[in-house]
């Protein structure tokens, strides 16, 4: 009985390594993560889209089910997408491991002798013996005047002398470092996943006060570390045609009633205080915050009976009558949709405001009735009817900013992937390494020049080299 | 105010004529015919320069603030893309004429499309998320790369077309091989370009303005999903050995997905990068 070493696991794990480390699954993972990317382009995100159900719903029962069993409504979340970006990130360790070992080797060891023959060479015929030892030295030189800095000889018994010229040795590391480079931004991109960050709307009533670090967050993970105070924001336009040129805000930051610093901040120009990067978001009118200046009107006599005021959402009696009021919406320029219902158009020039109301009052049985009417600035035909009714007088919309906060740990990971990419791109396309061997046989010169991609520059090279070697046979003074 | 629209409708006008002189060149086969075609094309190039300049010092900034704008920058690197390749003595012979021709065809089309009533010429002051120096970095190199892509898809539609008429009988290997080496030198020169601009400038950008570097935008996820294709491009290319029909199929495909991040996307899909 002998005792037998069994290889299998050893040989399984190598295979199964080599699988994943292998040209094959990269490529079939490159394609698989562009198809999947470009199905979560196309397909609208839940998480960006309003209505996305809806959407999805449209599409038919098929396409519905399709996509929201596959979670193809936030694909970039999804298990599935992760799995795939893991199984990338590990093809390309195991790959990078590979080839930059073979490419350190061929760096740091020394070439090999290489058979060449008339077949893949080029060949220089020479008249003597005597006259190819005399050129291996001016070889040499010449080759090395090319640009190829490490040249070695190699000498093996019973063939003809080598030279090995190499040019631009460490240009073979350019697509190891490309790969290492984007593992260091996928690095960064698992860090982001430990961010904070929110949002704080900020309206004009609360410019000036202290605000909660948590902004509308309710995770007390995504609070900031300190107190902020927006002193001002507003808008610049452009003077002659009135667009919107920027969203600025003044903060102020403060630690334990320290002040910190103070700032002006615009869309592009953010500012980073303790780790946290703050940036103006958004600018808008809070139509949920408008004032309302309302009159009630008596139509049988065309007469103003009272004024109210009320917030958007606030209730209030009408004076004179059995009513209660709540301004449910407020339009600055009001509109029907398709489908019949109220929307706002915005600050469009001509438009005409409105506010939908609630209105809530008792019928001539004693029961409870709601309604709801639209008060614009002249009296409908409508509300010329009615018992009573509605005028807008004014309206004053409070201006509101969105200021978004983020701390992102893998913001430097991220920002060094970057570098190391484009560092390994301009080496890996515009130092690539190249090669020349020479061989000396009696008589004769074998001349072949090596280069990444079959590049024909090499071979051109190789073509100078072969007529500088013959213009620079040494004469017969010289011998 | 639509300052160099005169430049930019004259060298609209210019182009069409260059690719129907270049058209006619490829039939006649006369010496002085491709040069007077190609004459056309340069004078075109020079005025839709000088358009350009005119513009971004009317704005006072890069003149890439809106699709017309755009649309005739992506025409203009097409055109340099074109002329570099020219000048660098990299396109000779008949495939001098086709690559002409087909990129011809496209600054032609571009130009066309910006010129139509749908697309305004008027001058607008940049929105508040534009206004930024990067602007002017992030547009210029994916635009760069994106015109070597250019010439990489008319080389890989060329060499598509004479794979075909090879089959047929017709030998013609070393305009095949030519092709091969341009698509290759095509993508190998507009890749960096493509890389540094569109996804990494970009994600800077991004950070700068949003807070974020990358966000999953439709724009965004179609221009990786473009990297990738090209990505391939290289993998089975140099890894794998691929050439001829195969990697010309990937160099179409890839092109055609960065045109359609770039128009496809703005008018199709809305996300943070559709401005008008």
């Amino acid at each position: 009985m002998s005792l037998r070493h069994n290889p299998f696991p050893r040989d399984a794990l190598n295979r199964l390594l080599s699988v994943l480390g292998s040209l094959r699954l990269a490529a079939a993972l490159i394609v698989l993560l562009a198809v999947s990317a470009a199905v979560g382009g196309i397909v609208p995100q839940a998480a960006t889209t309003p209505n996305a159900d809806l959407i999805y719903r449209s599409y038919g029962i098929f396409w519905y089910r399709l996509i929201t069993r596959l979670s193809l409504d936030d694909v970039f979340h999804s298990p599935w997408f992760f799995a795939l970006t893991g199984l990338f990130a590990l093809n390309l360790v195991l790959c990078t491991s590979r080839r930059a070992r073979k490419t350190l080797a061929s760096l740091f060891g020394e070439p090999r002798m290489m058979i060449l023959s008339e077949a893949d060479s080029r060949t220089i015929a020479m008249s003597s013996e005597k006259r190819v030892r005399c050129t291996l030295q001016r070889v040499a030189e010449i080759v090395r005047r090319a640009g190829y800095r490490r040249i070695v000889r190699l000498d093996c018994a019973g063939s003809p002398p080598q030279l090995v010229g190499l040019r631009r040795r460490w240009g073979a590391l350019g697509a190891d470092i490309v790969h290492l480079g984007i593992l260091v931004i996928l690095l960064g991109a698992l860090l982001g996943a430990f961010r904070a960050e929110g949002t704080l709307r900020i309206d004009e009533t609360e410019k000036g006060q202290l605000l909660p670090a948590c902004g509308m967050e309710e995770q007390t993970e995504n609070c900031l570390a300190f107190d902020l105070k927006v002193d001002d924001f507003g808008v610049e336009t452009h003077g002659e045609t009135g667009r919107v040129k920027d969203y600025w805000a003044t903060i102020s930051v403060w630690q334990e009633d320290h002040l910190l610093r103070e700032a002006r901040i615009s869309v592009n120009r953010p500012v980073t205080i303790q780790g946290f990067g703050l940036y103006v978001w958004r600018y808008g009118a809070d139509l949920q915050s408008a004032l309302v200046r309302l009159r009630i009107i008596d139509p049988a006599r065309n007469m103003v009976t009272a004024e109210i005021e009320s917030r958007v959402g606030e209730t209030a009696p009408v004076p004179g009558k059995q009513l209660l009021l709540k301004p449910l919406q407020y339009y600055r320029s009001f509109a029907l949709d398709a489908t019949g219902n109220p929307v706002d158009l915005g600050s469009t020039p001509g438009g005409q405001p409105a506010v939908l109301l609630q209105v809530t009052g008792t019928d001539s049985t004693g029961e409870e009735t709601t309604y709801r009417d639209l008060a614009l600035p002249f009296l409908s035909e409508t509300n010329a009817k009615a018992e009573v009714s509605f005028l807008l007088a004014e309206a004053s919309v409070p201006a509101y900013i969105d200021l978004h906060y983020v701390r992102n740990p893998g913001y430097p990971t991220f920002w060094w992937g970057f570098v190391v990419v484009m560092v390994g791109l301009a080496i890996a396309f515009y130092a690539r390494p190249s090669s020349i061997r020479i061989t000396m046989e009696p008589g004769r010169l074998l001349l072949r020049a090596e280069g990444r991609g079959g590049s024909r520059r090499a071979e051109q090279l190789a073509a100078d080299l072969a007529t500088l070697l013959l213009d620079s046979q040494p004469t017969e003074a010289e011998e | 105010m639509s300052k160099g629209v005169f430049f930019f409708d004259i060298s609209a006008i210019g182009y069409i004529a260059a690719f129907l002189w270049l058209l006619v060149a490829r039939i006649l086969d006369r010496g002085w015919v491709r040069r007077l075609g190609t004459g056309l094309f340069v004078v075109s190039f020079l005025a839709q320069s000088a358009g350009l300049c005119l513009r971004g010092v009317a704005l006072g900034g890069f003149p890439v603030t809106n699709t017309y704008e755009s649309l005739v920058f992506y025409g203009w690197v097409f055109a340099f893309g074109f002329l570099a390749l020219l000048g660098a003595g990299v396109l000779r012979g008949r495939m001098r004429d086709g690559v002409g021709i087909t990129v011809g065809l496209l600054v032609a089309g571009t130009m066309a499309l910006a010129g139509s009533p749908l697309r305004s010429a008027e001058i607008v002051p940049l929105v508040p998320a534009l206004r930024s120096h990067w602007l002017a970095l992030h547009v210029s190199l994916v635009f760069v790369g994106e015109g070597f892509f250019t010439v990489a898809f008319a080389s890989g539609v060329l060499y598509l077309l004479a794979a075909r008429s090879k089959r047929k009988g017709e030998q013609d290997s070393e305009l095949l091989e030519r092709l091969d080496g341009l698509i290759y030198r095509c993508i190998a020169i507009g890749f960096p370009f493509f890389t540094l601009g569109g996804l990494f400038f970009g994600a800077i950008w991004a950070k700068h303005a949003w807070g974020r570097y990358w966000g999953w935008d439709p724009k965004e996820t179609f221009m990786l999903v473009t990297w990738l294709v090209y990505v391939l491009f290289f993998h089975v290319r140099l890894q794998r050995g691929w050439q001829g029909k195969r990697t010309a199929w990937i160099a179409v495909i890839g092109y055609l997905l960065a045109l359609f991040t770039f128009a496809g996307v703005n008018f199709l899909i809305r996300g943070l990068h559709s401005y008008v």
